[in-house]
């Protein structure tokens, strides 16, 4: 009787750890539907937009030491380039990136990392949040997407990555895409927002 | 003396095997109540953090789809040029492409619950097919608005309609979410009572029957000391009996 009572017992604790443990069921999809696609995107850019000229500013920072300091892609690339492959979270796809160091852009705009910077995106999404995090996290200016330049309907033509395992990888806010503008903010404390 | 099959030292009274599958019988309810408690637990999925979730897309597709409306009425009154109406429409298709939390695209899921909006989609893009480059000629902006204004307003009316079907869905889902907190604290304050019964009820049991084999113990005991002194007596008996020989 009293090796049933310590069986019962045994039963009872694996049942509440069983109970405390599980898990949600992940909700099934639904049936794709797709209104137009591209080349480059299942929903479509039709018809396609074509790339910033060779004298088009496609990323302008302003605020810092230097004054406000534009780049055509040109001279973006020219400021060296590494390739990164990481988890892109919107696609959800191992990619590459040709990316120029956002710590490169900052400097030489004199931005110091302890300004509070917001990104702006062509559509005016924008996010920002101490510099010194964006560093921390290894961000970076991709240019390019597999070799090749990054169409608008994938983000383009420039946008903010970061490497895997970093602190602002899963912050899906920070990845700002269709990057146009990096602004210094005159507040303080830099509070994040992403509107 | 001793009788070589003795009985055991606690043999299960009537009231004790009643009380035993009272035990038995809370503790199957409890496992019921538990397993049940889980099930409605993991009824509720929660977003990882690497991946968007499907509100965040839906509210984004919202945003995008009015962008492009906007845009595609600034281009009809020569405010903005095609070019920034193909721009708005790229980002839109990023936002589309986007995958939640459970692999499925915002394009796909506003498809499923917005049907309208891919149609005013495809209006709009083959608007934007045989729309002139740059901004739109003056001589041509009344006749073009007049004509394609109802692509804009289907379009912007569509993308409103993501905001209401995304807020009637939140109210459902906040409204369920209630019920089940509610029914998921009623099962675990049922577990609870029926913990403490199963407690109460074991406990019992094993008093009682600690208090059994005690009594068992002892009389075992007085039967013991009684078949001793007994022996005893026999042998002073024998001793006192002279030895013949």
């Amino acid at each position: 009787m009293v090796t049933a009572s310590r069986a019962a017992v045994v039963g009872l604790g694996v049942l509440l750890l069983s109970a405390c443990g599980s898990v949600g069921a992940p909700a099934s999809a639904p049936a794709a539907v797709t209104p137009s696609a591209s080349s480059t995107n299942p929903y479509g850019d039709a018809p396609k937009v074509d790339p910033p000229g060779p004298t088009d500013a496609v990323l302008t920072l302003s605020g810092g030491t230097h004054g406000s300091v534009s780049y055509t892609m040109t001279q973006l690339e020219a400021l060296g380039e590494d390739t990164v492959t990481l988890d892109e979270p919107f696609a959800r796809e191992k990619e590459t990136f040709s990316v120029v160091p956002l710590s490169t852009l900052l400097s030489k705009a004199g931005i110091s990392s302890g300004a509070c910077i917001n990104t702006i995106a062509l559509n005016d999404y924008r996010y920002r949040n101490q510099a010194t995090e964006f560093l921390g996290s290894q961000a970076a200016i991709a240019t390019r997407l597999g070799g090749q330049p990054i169409a608008f309907d994938r983000g383009g033509p420039i946008r903010i990555v970061f490497p895997d395992s970093t602190a602002m990888a899963t912050n899906l806010d920070a990845w700002n895409w269709s990057l146009s503008r990096i602004e210094v903010m005159p507040v303080s404390p830099c509070s994040t927002q992403s509107p | 003396m001793t009788d070589s099959s003795s009985p055991p030292l606690v043999r299960l009274r009537t009231g004790q095997t009643v009380l035993a599958g009272l035990v038995v019988a809370l503790l199957l309810l409890l496992a019921l109540g538990l397993a049940d408690a889980a099930r409605v637990r993991g009824g509720t999925s929660y977003a990882s953090g690497s991946s968007e979730s499907a509100r965040t897309n839906a509210v984004y597709t919202m945003r995008e789809g009015l962008n492009v409306a906007l845009a595609t009425q600034r281009y009809l009154s020569g405010a903005a040029s095609r070019r920034d109406v193909q721009i708005a429409r790229a980002l839109l298709a990023q936002r589309l492409a986007v995958r939640d939390e459970t692999g499925v695209s915002a394009g796909d899921a506003v498809s499923q619950r917005v049907p309208e909006f891919p149609v005013a989609l495809i209006g709009i893009d083959e608007f934007l097919d045989g729309a002139p480059a740059g901004v739109l000629p003056t001589s041509q902006r009344a006749a073009l608005a007049a004509q394609e204004s109802p692509l804009v307003s289907n379009l912007a009316s569509a993308a409103r309609r993501i905001g209401d079907v995304e807020s009637a869905e939140f109210k459902a889902e906040t409204a369920a979410d209630q019920a089940a907190t509610d029914h998921l604290q009623t099962d675990l304050a049922r577990c609870l009572a029926l913990l403490l019964a199963v407690l109460a009820a074991g406990i019992g049991l094993l008093v009682w029957l600690m208090a059994d084999m005690r009594s068992s113990v002892a009389r075992g005991r007085e039967a013991l000391a009684a078949e001793h002194a007994e022996l005893e007596a026999l042998r002073a008996a024998a001793a006192r009996e002279p030895v013949r020989s």
